[in-house]
């Protein structure tokens, strides 16, 4: 089982900055009248205090309590609000059928075995409103490092995903997702852009189909 | 955790998804927008259908399922949870709760 508690004790904010593309992915969701907003993968929160800043309101779950201790106070030193649960994206979410009005996942939803991430990407369907936003990032396979550190020594379960046998993420199930398996997977949105971006993972902004 | 939460949260537990009840244990107000609002630190949600409860720790709602809750960290907290309020948990959950109680 991932040990997101153990990462997140050790490491503490893993990320602070946004992503790069949140600015960008704001201005969007404001033209469409965006309000809800999920955050599948809070992690520390970076996301759920940009947007809040924004004057969304959010809400956001991730399997790690520490995590979320962050993330809460994060949000109340910055006087901003969001709605935070302990929960596991390959069980259902505790959330009404079409309730938000777009969802962000990043660096998240790769974190399984296909099985549970076709549970993740139905319950995801399931709580987005027809026309609504996705916007998620995954990694992209690169070749074997040349430095033996920083050989996370892949061992392969299934098809596409690996779960590395050393370095900070190991035990936890890697999916590198295709374009093409991206299409297949979330073929119930309307890709509208697939792009690697700055860090090299593969994105894609979509809308949920009518 | 704001009151609000409870009107759209539903039982995670694998084909439940019921509305849940919510008994708060520790609260404060906060203000938000120029009016005071009430802020949920520590509660008991359960589930009328299956049965199950979940606590709210530190504002944040616990919803993982079973077997996460069963061992480690995460038992020790839910645990220290039931301890920390078994004189206003009911007897039902700390005798025989689901997925566990105060044995």
């Amino acid at each position: 089982m991932p040990d997101w508690e153990k990462i997140f004790e050790e490491k503490g904010h893993i990320f602070v900055d946004s992503h790069p593309d949140m600015s960008r992915l704001t201005k969007i969701f404001k033209n469409a009248d965006v309000k809800r907003i999920l955050d599948l993968g809070c992690g520390t929160g970076r996301h759920l205090v940009h947007f809040s800043k924004g004057d969304f309101e959010v809400s956001g779950f991730d399997a790690s309590k520490t995590a979320l201790d962050l993330a809460v106070k994060w949000l109340k030193d910055e006087e901003l609000e969001a709605d935070v649960i302990q929960h596991r994206m390959e069980e259902q979410f505790p959330y009404p059928d079409d309730f938000f009005d777009a969802v962000i996942s990043i660096q998240v939803i790769h974190h399984n075995l296909m099985r549970d991430i076709l549970t993740t990407v139905k319950e995801v369907e399931r709580v987005l409103k027809s026309g609504g936003f996705l916007f998620i990032t995954v990694p992209i396979l690169g070749p074997k490092p040349e430095n033996p550190e920083d050989d996370w020594k892949l061992h392969q379960v299934e098809d596409g995903t690996f779960i590395p046998q050393s370095g900070p993420e190991s035990g936890i199930p890697h999916h590198y997702f295709t374009e093409e398996e991206l299409l297949e997977v979330f073929r119930n949105f309307k890709i509208l852009e697939m792009y690697k971006d700055v860090t090299n993972h593969r994105c894609a902004l979509a809308i949920r189909k009518f | 955790m704001k009151r609000w939460l409870m009107d759209i949260l539903a039982c995670s537990a694998s084909d439940c998804r019921s509305k849940l009840d919510l008994e708060v244990y520790k609260s404060h107000t906060q203000e938000s927008e120029g009016e005071e609002v009430d802020e949920i630190d520590e509660a008991l949600i359960s589930c009328p259908k299956c049965g199950r409860w979940y606590p709210v720790i530190d504002g944040i709602a616990c919803m993982l399922p079973d077997d996460l809750r069963m061992d480690g960290k995460q038992h020790i907290e839910e645990t220290a949870f039931l301890e920390r309020w078994k004189e206003k948990v009911p007897t039902d959950i700390l005798k025989n709760g689901l997925p566990f109680g105060l044995s």
